[in-house]
């Protein structure tokens, strides 16, 4: 393995040398290399060695002079205040590493990876991601965009079906704790007789449980439009029932955007989207409109709409 | 004036040379620094012989040792008993 001991004379001077030297007469080599300008520091006599330490940058002259007076000459270690940032400096690559390291860490635990919920009102998982991605609170942003207990608080006002919320970080991982309130069963409301439509947009899923389904996949619906009737046929007989059922929409919303130039669609829609405050978008479409000064570009931005019977 | 010269007027002390002399400071059991010092005669834990300009010196002691040594300088650190001029 290549031995680092690069970095010139100036970083020799930093840190001292220690020697271990063998031979006769070894109080002769004390004075020599005094004489030669070269100060020794915690000399100690062993037996017929003597070790003592240099500054490393003369250690040329001190092997120089040994070789010429016959001593053997061990190096023991190198040592003193400065010597571990010589050996970083030496090794760039391994502080160049610590650094990155450091630094891509200190980057990534701020990150939010995923959401986690528990707890009994986990059921509302759904809706509390939309409420979350809805209020700027997304997997992939960042912890420090937003403050913890804040999103405590406005997560437990935002709906009476909660009487206890806490939120955590751990990891990468925000940890969302929900509690229902008393009263509130956490499963779907079953006194419900019909499912009703509260916006326009067009029926991506629907998932029932108990009723019947009026829609069907990709039909345009109107809002107060029936989705699901409470009644079943069984054995050729009407029967009414509750409805349980869950039915997700696609819900366009238009936004108008003003721009001076022509083909900016790419940017009315990036503008369109700050105006949907964080809703998730499935898809878009944008139709321009040249104006006397300018352009009109219509952004429809389509989200998503979950409707259930509970 | 120098800080020496001053002591030096103060005790009477006359016919300083013009060329250094041999200075000795001792650090109560501690240690010892010894200016114009010209080689180390020998050395070993008990007895550290000194050459000067003009004599030497022989500082005994417990567990001496050279902790400096460097153009004239030199500082023994141990439990110093005697500085004897030879």
């Amino acid at each position: 393995m290549r031995k680092n001991n690069g970095g010139g004379k100036n970083l020799k001077s930093w840190y001292y040398e220690r020697y271990k030297i063998e031979g006769l007469n070894l109080d002769r080599l004390i004075n020599r290399l005094n004489k030669n300008g070269i100060s020794v520091y915690n000399v100690k006599k062993k037996a017929r060695s003597v070790i003592f330490s240099i500054n490393a940058r003369e250690s040329e002259k001190v092997f120089a002079i040994c070789k010429e007076l016959c001593y053997n000459i061990i190096k023991v270690n190198n040592h003193g205040r400065l010597y571990p940032v010589v050996r970083l400096i030496r090794n760039v690559g391994v502080l160049a590493g610590v650094v990155a390291f450091i630094g891509l860490q200190m980057f990534f635990s701020d990150v939010c990876l995923s959401f986690e919920f528990s707890g009994n009102g986990n059921v509302y998982s759904r809706e509390v991601t939309e409420y979350l991605i809805a209020n700027g609170v997304k997997p992939m942003g960042r912890f420090s965009s937003f403050n913890m207990q804040t999103l405590e608080d406005r997560l437990l006002a935002s709906s009476d079906k909660f009487s206890f919320v806490s939120c955590e970080k751990s990891g990468c991982r925000l940890k969302i704790n929900l509690v229902l309130a008393e009263g509130k069963t956490g499963i779907m409301n079953s006194n419900v007789t019909a499912l009703y439509s509260d916006v326009n947009g067009s029926v991506e899923s629907v998932k029932v449980y108990r009723g019947t389904a009026e829609v069907d996949i990709g039909d345009e619906v109107k809002k107060g439009d029936l989705l699901v009737g409470g009644y079943a046929i069984i054995k050729e007989e009407m029967v009414s029932v509750n409805v349980l059922a869950v039915v997700t929409l696609k819900v366009p919303t238009v936004y108008t955007v003003i721009l001076n130039e022509k083909g900016l669609q790419e940017r009315a829609v990036m503008l369109a989207e700050e105006e949907a405050n964080g809703k998730e978008i499935l898809d878009y479409t944008v139709e321009e409109i040249p104006l006397k000064k300018g352009y009109q570009y219509n952004v429809t931005l389509f989200s998503r709409r979950i409707i259930t019977s509970g | 004036m120098g800080f020496i010269d001053s002591i030096y007027e103060n005790f009477g002390v006359e016919n300083i040379p013009s060329e250094p002399v041999f200075r000795a400071v001792l650090f109560g059991d501690l240690a010892g620094y010894f200016e114009n010092v010209l080689a180390i005669k020998s050395f070993s834990e008990s007895v550290i012989e000194v050459r000067l300009k003009k004599g030497g010196i022989n500082i005994k002691g417990e567990n001496l040792y050279v902790k400096k040594f460097c153009a004239g300088d030199l500082v023994i650190c141990g439990k110093i008993t005697a500085v004897e001029r030879t």
